[in-house]
């Protein structure tokens, strides 16, 4: 892991210059990763406590653990929608844990898809529209949009629905759309912070197997956190976490 | 929504000071073997810079008619005569068709909601520019427009933060700019605070009074019956029906004591 450290100057130039020893599969790999809140003086919260992981290309990998264990901050660092206070994110080979707010943006758009509990879609958009936002954002060309919308659409089973607004769509349809959303920039990587949260057991079920399919179809790594034991079991790999640490790896 | 074809909607004229004027508004939903009437001949007129509220418990009918008049759902029957061009050229948007309503949305309708519905992954100046570019507007009028709304509800210093390193009332604050940002005739809001603190509550709705005092129009659904109080008039719906009005104006400060 960390091999040595040139400068000791500043925080930052330490971070950039620790050289740190990537595996050549892995298309996530964080180091000695940590989050600290300090509550006020003396006292400190480490929501994250040195977490080193490696995620390769293809991996489907569940984190679970209880509430406040730090399973959202671990994801939030890894998606650059956070910044570490210290340790290293490498997606494909760059670190992102000291990256401006430009090319964070742009990683965010391109490299990461995301999902969320509770869908997040643009309440005034339609299906349609709310998958083609990133694409759009990310200045993609008109018919590349129109083809990729309409491919990951059909990919999710909602090809019939695509003028519906996320009012006139069930839950689990809304997050179906966020599925489609998510990988219409065709990301490597795709997060997915307890995505069925909000779902009932069958519907849930249903979501994450949608993920499995996606995931052996177009072979992007799929990172999932959850509390619920049933959808982590569906994962290949189990990252168990508690106190802001991996306590335990399941392989299957 | 269901209107594929084409549109009839036809000009009318319309006072210049009236951005909307609803008429005898129908909207029922079929549940099983019932039919629920959720709004049931609603009439309103809302001036240029009017602020109403319009009050009523869960199930009255608050987000139906949102969703009528910020043309997410079409009504049974009845007008919802918006003044397009602000010039008295008035245009019913229940004779629109879906792609139509989209360009009101976009335009001249500025949409809020209760659970801010921020894209998680996208700055705050992002999501405030989102309408803009999905209304292909210049790269330089954005950044301008962007940057001086998000300084008007100050977050001029939390422009680069993601939603989820923002307070609730920051992200509703994110909101209203991102709203504001195509100038639309009218802000919808619907439960507005419905998640907030009182006192991030009453900052919001200083905000709206800042934003009412500067001329915009705004018609704010809730169940808080203490914050439509700074509204000008107090609209109480019930079972989808107007049961009584009032005038409001009262002071900001005396909201919740």
């Amino acid at each position: 892991m960390k091999k040595s450290k040139q400068s000791k100057e500043s925080v930052s130039v330490i971070q950039e210059t620790i050289n740190y020893e990537l595996e050549p599969e892995a298309i996530i790999q964080t180091f000695d990763l940590a989050k600290i809140y300090n509550i006020t003086e003396g006292i400190e919260i480490r929501a994250l406590n040195g977490v080193s992981i490696s995620i390769k290309k293809g991996e489907f990998v569940s984190v679970m653990g209880p509430s406040g264990s730090g399973k959202t901050t671990l994801l939030n660092m890894i998606g650059a929608l956070d910044n570490p206070s210290h340790g290293a994110v490498f997606i494909n080979g760059t670190n992102v844990a000291h990256m401006d707010d430009e090319r964070r943006t742009e990683l965010r758009l391109k490299e990461i898809g995301f999902i969320f509990q509770f869908y997040n879609l643009v309440p005034v958009l339609s299906a349609y529209e709310n998958v083609e936002l990133p694409m759009v954002f990310a200045g993609r060309p008109k018919q590349k949009i129109e083809e990729n919308v309409n491919k990951f659409l059909e990919l999710v089973g909602l090809s019939d629905k695509k003028d519906h607004l996320p009012s006139e769509l069930s839950g689990g349809e809304q997050q179906r759309v966020a599925i489609a959303r998510a990988l219409c920039n065709e990301p490597s990587i795709l997060i997915a912070d307890e995505p069925t949260g909000e779902l009932d057991t069958r519907m849930g079920m249903e979501i994450v197997n949608l993920l499995r399919e996606l995931n052996k179809e177009l072979n992007q790594s799929i990172l999932m956190v959850t509390h619920d034991p049933m959808i982590g079991a569906l994962a290949e790999r189990m990252l168990k976490m508690r106190d802001g640490k991996i306590i335990e790896i399941i392989t299957k | 929504m269901n209107k594929e074809q084409k549109s009839t909607a036809k000009a009318v004229n319309i006072d210049l000071g009236i951005v909307l004027d609803v008429h005898d508004l129908i909207k029922t939903y079929t549940v099983g073997n019932s039919v629920i009437t959720a709004l049931n001949k609603v009439n309103l007129t809302v001036r240029k810079g009017e602020f109403i509220a319009i009050v009523g418990p869960s199930g009255s009918g608050k987000t139906t008619l949102i969703n009528c008049l910020g043309a997410l759902d079409f009504p049974d029957s009845g007008k919802i005569i918006y003044n397009v061009d602000a010039k008295g050229m008035g245009l019913d948007i229940t004779e629109m068709t879906n792609k139509q309503h989209k360009k009101m949305r976009l335009r001249k309708i500025g949409l809020i909601f209760q659970f801010y519905n921020l894209f998680p992954i996208l700055t705050a100046y992002e999501n405030v520019e989102l309408p803009m570019i999905i209304d292909k507007k210049d790269p330089k009028s954005r950044e301008e427009k962007v940057k001086t709304l998000l300084k008007r509800i100050g977050l001029e210093k939390r422009m680069e933060h993601l939603p989820t390193q923002m307070s609730g009332g920051e992200q509703q604050r994110v909101t209203i700019a991102r709203a504001l940002v195509n100038e639309p005739l009218i802000i919808l809001a619907d439960e507005p605070t419905g998640e907030l603190d009182t006192e991030t509550t009453t900052n919001i709705m200083k905000i709206f009074l800042d934003l009412k005092n500067a001329g915009e129009s705004i018609l704010m659904v809730t169940h808080n019956i203490r914050i439509a109080e700074v509204a000008d008039r107090i609209i109480t719906l019930t079972d989808g029906q107007f049961t009584g009005e009032k005038a409001g104006g009262k002071s900001i400060e005396g909201i919740y004591k």
